[in-house]
């Protein structure tokens, strides 16, 4: 990791960065991506293990279980009572709408 | 009356037996709260319809209504949402934005009467574990003012050992509640995952977050526990049930006790065990291969998990905004400006080991081992009921001194870490304390349980409490 892939992946997460900061972060987040790299190690090439990973206990475990959740088929809250708290969370708005720069 | 000592059973016991008021009772905490802020910085607010709460608790309390937590002061982290209240998870971006809803946590409190005092501090978004990275500063230790609280459940736990709460609710991701709990001398139970309602807790890694108590006794800790657990329509990942709480077998992973731990921390802990095994229970040597990952497993799978929750914050919702010259400047000068650098710090490594290139070899190489991990526990638990190991490798370590290094400041979660990955539960308990610079400083004993086990760590935890 140097500068530049710093500014690269902080352009991607939509985040400024100075570039006196750039350095710095480079280097501790390059420690950081040395450090993690040791999961590399956790699996070897033996097919089996691999398969273990994958499958992994997800239906013994009960909390992990992928199951399908489905709520009552039924109007669940007053949309008029939500717009007009949404609304006042937003930084500026006009009337009944969030405010926001001109996009096109 | 003397409130020091007090417990929630203590306390609801006085108010229902009409020995003191509700007004008496939370007027103590909360003269604490307002003299000790200015030393500790617990509170980022004191919330200022507590004379309502009190008087509607009780009402309750006189109607013959009142249950064991009706009345009893409770501080919150700054992530939980109560309606019309600010929550800013301690970051500026935040920092004015009032809830538009109720945790389901906090809400099931609310309904029993329980008083929110106030929000209290915590690692910006729950990132950190020395509440240093709070944007409203450092909140310090309750045995050692030179000393971090530990975090991110900082402020919450330090309110509780200072006596400026009974009781808190926090947040656990990696060891949120249970590492400041041993850092203060206090209990933090980390529950199962989807025990507890996530429904209002702002979402930092949602694979591994979970609502918790935080209090002086597992007692306490277990009433609270009881009455925030449960299914939630807001919340699908919410589980309900038990498993049977009979111990008869602790399990201890020695080989994984080597690092790093400090030696009297671990004299402590073998301390405890000793007492542990006094009391009955068969303490066995047990293998978890795969723990030498877990903290390489938990600063890939956290990261990725924070970059896609936080890019929410944008400045068009809600919270604060920073202009720019057109839209996209304007999210890129709100988030550089106004998130704290260990938030983008994660932010952007999440974005790249989730990146095209990358994915494959952390990401989803991660998620593999974190099922390893997963079978090593199940595997474990087929040979024991309980698993013990000390919740942090230290005591409490000074303010600054990791600060600078995010390396060593991550290292410091070595042995929470895994029950966020495995989803178990797990409890920390004082056991002991050590010297530090003329300072006697807590460490704890944790307690890990197989899923939905927390009976068995309350059980095995309040044994601990007699015996210790």
């Amino acid at each position: 990791m140097n500068s530049a892939d710093i500014k690269k992946f902080a352009d991607l997460a939509r985040i400024e960065m100075f570039e006196s900061n750039l350095a710095k972060t480079a280097k501790e987040i390059d420690e950081v991506l040395k450090y993690v790299g040791q999961i590399k190690d956790a699996i070897s090439d033996d097919k089996s293990a691999v398969g273990e990973a994958e499958s992994g206990t997800k239906n013994r475990l009960e909390s992990a279980s992928v199951r399908n959740v489905f709520r009552a088929d039924k109007e669940t809250s007053s949309r008029a009572a939500n717009k007009e708290k949404i609304l006042t969370s937003a930084p500026e708005r006009k009337g009944d709408h969030i405010k926001v720069k001109k996009i096109l | 009356m003397n409130f020091k000592d007090l417990t929630i059973s203590k306390a609801s016991k006085l108010l229902r037996d009409k020995k003191v008021t509700v007004k008496e009772l939370v007027g103590y905490f909360l003269e604490n709260a307002q003299s000790k802020n200015s030393k500790y910085n617990i509170y980022l607010e004191i919330y200022d319809d507590i004379a309502e709460q009190i008087s509607r608790a009780q009402k309750m309390i006189d109607a013959g209504k009142g249950t064991e937590l009706t009345g009893i002061p409770f501080a919150i982290k700054d992530n939980i949402l109560i309606e019309g209240k600010i929550a800013s998870a301690a970051s500026k971006i935040l920092e004015n934005y009032k809830a538009t809803y109720t945790a389901t946590a906090a809400q099931k409190l609310i309904d029993q009467g329980a008083i929110f005092i106030g929000r209290a501090n915590m690692d910006e978004f729950a990132m950190g574990g020395s509440t240093e990275n709070s944007a409203f500063g450092v909140t310090r230790n309750a045995f050692d003012l030179e000393r971090v609280a530990g975090g991110s459940s900082g402020g919450p736990t330090v309110a509780v050992a200072t006596d400026c709460a009974l009781a808190a609710l926090g947040s656990d991701t990696g060891g949120s509640i249970r590492q400041p709990a041993s850092f203060n001398g206090i209990v933090g139970l980390k529950p199962t995952y989807g025990s507890v309602s996530r429904h209002g807790l702002m979402a930092m890694a949602s694979s591994l977050d979970v609502i918790g108590p935080i209090a002086k006794s597992v007692e306490d800790v277990e009433l609270i526990f009881n009455a925030i657990k449960g299914k939630d329509e807001k919340d699908s990942t919410t589980v309900e049930g038990e498993i049977p709480d009979k111990v008869k077998t602790i399990g201890v992973p020695r080989a994984y006790l080597k690092k790093g731990l400090d030696p009297d921390v671990l004299q402590n802990f073998e301390n405890s065990l000793g007492k542990l095994e006094k009391a009955g229970y068969k303490i066995i040597d047990i293998n978890l291969p795969n723990l030498d990952y877990t903290l390489a497993v938990y600063y890939i799978l956290m990261p990725a998990e924070v970059s896609a929750n936080m890019a929410r914050y944008d400045g068009i919702k809600f919270g604060q905004k920073i202009d720019g010259k057109d839209l996209i400047d304007g999210y890129f000068k709100t988030r550089g400006e106004l998130l704290g650098q260990e938030v983008k710090r994660r932010i952007i490594l999440g974005t790249y080991v989730l990146s095209a290139g990358y994915a494959d070899e952390y990401y989803n190489k991660a998620w593999q081992v974190r099922n390893l991990i997963k079978n090593d526990f199940a595997k474990a638990f087929e040979k024991v009921n309980l698993i013990a190991l000390p919740t942090s490798p230290t005591s409490a370590f000074k303010i600054g001194e990791k600060a600078n290094d995010p390396l060593q400041m991550y290292l410091a979660d070595i042995f929470t870490v895994f029950a966020n990955l495995a989803g178990v539960p797990a409890i920390s308990i004082p056991d002991g304390t050590v010297r530090r610079d003329g300072s006697d400083l807590p460490t704890s004993i944790q307690l890990v349980a197989p899923h939905l086990g927390e009976k068995r760590l309350f059980q095995v935890g309040a044994k601990f409490e007699t015996i210790r």
